[in-house]
């Protein structure tokens, strides 16, 4: 437990929409903070930085008394050496699921139905059809079965393709219809893959996912399958991908990549194979009004002395002295 | 014991690619190859499957020949009743390219909503550009046709946190897939609900009563920036209202079926950004080879049994 506060001060970064989204509660003030300036304040009970600006602009909070750090994504190990030490850190659980997981079902199946080939035929005015995989009836290998792995599986109740779960450690659950289903180890991938025609990783990034996709695992997947990236670039051995679609073995979808971003002239931007995204998985209309009901309850729990939601770093409370 | 062995069925199916194959041989079935376009290979033919692609006049081959059932392919059979010679039973394909056309309307509504069409064009140029898309959780989303390619959709819909309206031609409860009660509006509550709609999904077949049900009108009681996604037929949409919609920038569209079809080399709508354009592609995948061949097993084993085939939406089953 904290010591409650009467009077919270939430700093946001300037998203679009988030402030009135906010509303107004009472004991909060809100101030727009990019961190691209010095702290308007000594003391703001909760920083909320912007992701796309990057860590550097992190370096601000040092010497302001911040009591939590909301990150706005749900992946948050770019933060490491970055904060202050042994500042709370709580991820963005709950605001980007929706987004991604709608997005994951939109790039399966725009990949499957060869969306991207049909949008290049347009530039040339062409109609040109012809029978492309669907996703019914294909083997989907699910891995990481966190939040966004979760919200993945809910939308995929209704498209008739066949599901298969990994996770770190294999166990009983309950999916999405509160059903029990059955989460495999990661340590029996490389079988599960043998037997997958759409492979999409939604796991974090960890020192055991780190690589986790290197060529032996690839090599594991049948002709033609479909790799789908939506946790972490890392996660997947660039160089080796590259090579499986560069072949046209294997077809691949990347919403993240490594390096990130993708720099020009990078050979996965020419394979028709590849249809890359710029990290938008989560990055949706929705996450407006979801990023501030997490505030929402971040200030509430803040001024009633509680546990915030999320924390991913750090110990609650900070120490007072900092 | 006749020549033929004990078969007492004669299938015929055309030199679709992959077709021969996925039907494999059924027990008692004489499977011939005919694509209409030459002479029949049997006087006598149970039941005749014309080929996907290649319209429907074709059909009226089938005068030359005694034929019990004619096994269209498509779930759409507007048209054929001009080349169907009377009293011929021609069952359509329902179950055959719900799944597919359905996946296809959901991939289209994500893709439009997301951006992925201007990802894949950024792409070209090497381009990696942040850019925020309305999701399409939350969005207020109209199916009009709850026929089973309009069931297929909203299923599909079930878990992306969209509010879900239906239309069909007459109001009624019915049960979705998932078989709870739900609402379906009639269509002449139409333009009263497309005001509050921002997301347009037609599913519903073409008919005299559909023709251009998307007009003008209808388009502008949308609101701005509002998503039009046509996986039904190309003439349910006013193209020149549309496009004049597209061009303003007030709407966005994705079509899977387009008036004229296949859409000209030069039509204004391939320019468009905002429009993203697929050659009618929602029933062809993969899918369907399976679940047309289970049709063909089911209809041949209905023949056997003496019962009524399923789907037959023209002429009279004796």
């Amino acid at each position: 437990m904290g010591t409650p506060v009467e009077h919270v001060v939430l700093s946001i970064a300037d998203w679009p929409g988030l402030r009135e989204a906010i509303g107004e509660m009472p004991g909060l003030e809100v101030l727009e903070w990019n961190l691209d300036r010095p702290a308007p304040r000594e003391r703001i009970d909760i920083v909320m930085p912007k992701h796309w600006l990057g860590v550097a602009p992190l370096a601000r909070l040092a010497g302001v008394q911040v009591q939590l750090l909301q990150w706005s994504t749900i992946g948050f190990h770019e933060l490491k050496g970055h904060v202050p030490v042994g500042l709370p850190v709580a991820n963005a659980a709950t605001v980007h699921e929706t987004a991604t997981a709608e997005f994951t079902l939109g790039v399966v199946i725009a990949a499957q139905r060869e969306l991207p080939r049909f949008v290049r035929n347009a530039l040339e005015g062409r109609w040109e059809a012809a029978t492309y995989p669907s996703l019914a009836d294909q083997r989907v290998l699910l891995v990481g079965y966190g939040g966004v792995g979760k919200a993945i599986d809910a939308r995929f109740g209704g498209f008739e393709a066949d599901l298969t779960r990994v996770a770190r450690t294999a166990r009983d659950e309950r999916g999405p219809t509160g059903d029990t289903i059955h989460v495999h180890g990661v340590d029996e991938l490389r079988a599960l893959l043998v037997g997958t025609d759409i492979v999409i990783i939604a796991a974090p990034l960890t020192t055991e996912t780190l690589g986790l996709f290197d060529a032996a695992m690839l090599a594991a997947l049948p002709d033609n399958a479909l790799v789908v990236n939506m946790g972490r670039g890392p996660i997947v051995v660039t160089d080796d991908l590259l090579a499986e679609t560069r072949s046209g073995r294997l077809r691949a979808v990347l919403d993240v990549t490594d390096p990130e971003p993708l720099p020009r002239g990078h050979p996965l931007w020419r394979l028709p194979n590849v249809l890359v995204t710029p990290h938008v998985g989560g990055h949706a209309t929705s996450m407006v009004s979801r990023m501030a009901s997490l505030l929402r309850r971040q200030v509430t729990k803040i001024q009633a002395g509680e546990t915030p939601e999320n924390l991913v770093m750090g110990a609650w409370p900070i120490d007072s002295g900092v | 014991m006749n020549l033929q062995g004990k078969n007492d069925v004669v299938l015929s199916l055309p030199n679709d690619p992959g077709l021969r194959e996925a039907v494999g041989e059924i027990e008692g079935v004489e499977i011939v190859e005919w694509d209409l376009d030459g002479p029949a290979p049997r006087e006598h033919i149970d039941v005749v499957v014309p080929p996907y692609w290649g319209g429907g006049q074709r059909i009226a081959a089938v005068a030359d020949v005694s034929v019990r059932l004619v096994q269209w392919q498509s779930i759409g059979y507007n048209g054929l009743d001009k080349y169907l010679p009377a009293g011929v039973p021609l069952a359509n394909a329902t179950s055959v390219h719900e799944a597919a056309t359905a996946e296809l309307a959901l991939g289209l509504t994500i893709a439009a909503q997301r951006g992925i069409p201007q990802f894949v064009r950024d792409g070209l140029e090497h381009k990696w550009e942040l850019k925020t898309y309305p999701s399409v959780a939350d969005r207020r989303v109209l199916i009009v046709g709850y026929g089973g390619v309009g069931k297929a959709i909203e299923a599909r819909f079930a878990g992306f946190e969209s509010l879900i309206t239906r239309v069909a031609s007459t109001a009624r409860d019915e049960q979705n897939l998932a078989g709870e009660t739900v609402h379906v509006h009639g269509i002449d509550e139409l333009h009263e609900l497309l005001a509050d709609t921002e997301i347009l999904v037609l599913g519903l077949p073409l008919n005299r009563k559909t023709h251009g049900i998307i007009d003008a009108a209808a388009l502008a009681a949308l609101p701005d920036d509002a998503l039009v996604v046509n996986v039904g037929r190309g003439p349910l949409v006013v193209t020149e209202a549309l496009v004049a919609e597209l061009t303003a920038g007030r709407l966005r569209a994705a079509l899977d079926v387009t008036d004229p079809e296949p859409l000209p080399e030069d039509h204004p709508l391939w320019e468009l950004p905002n429009a993203l354009i697929t050659p009618h592609v929602g029933g062809d995948s993969s899918a369907m080879m399976p679940r047309m061949t289970a049709l063909i097993r089911r209809q041949i084993a209905h023949l056997r049994a003496g019962e009524t085939p399923e789907n037959i939406v023209l002429g009279e089953w004796a």
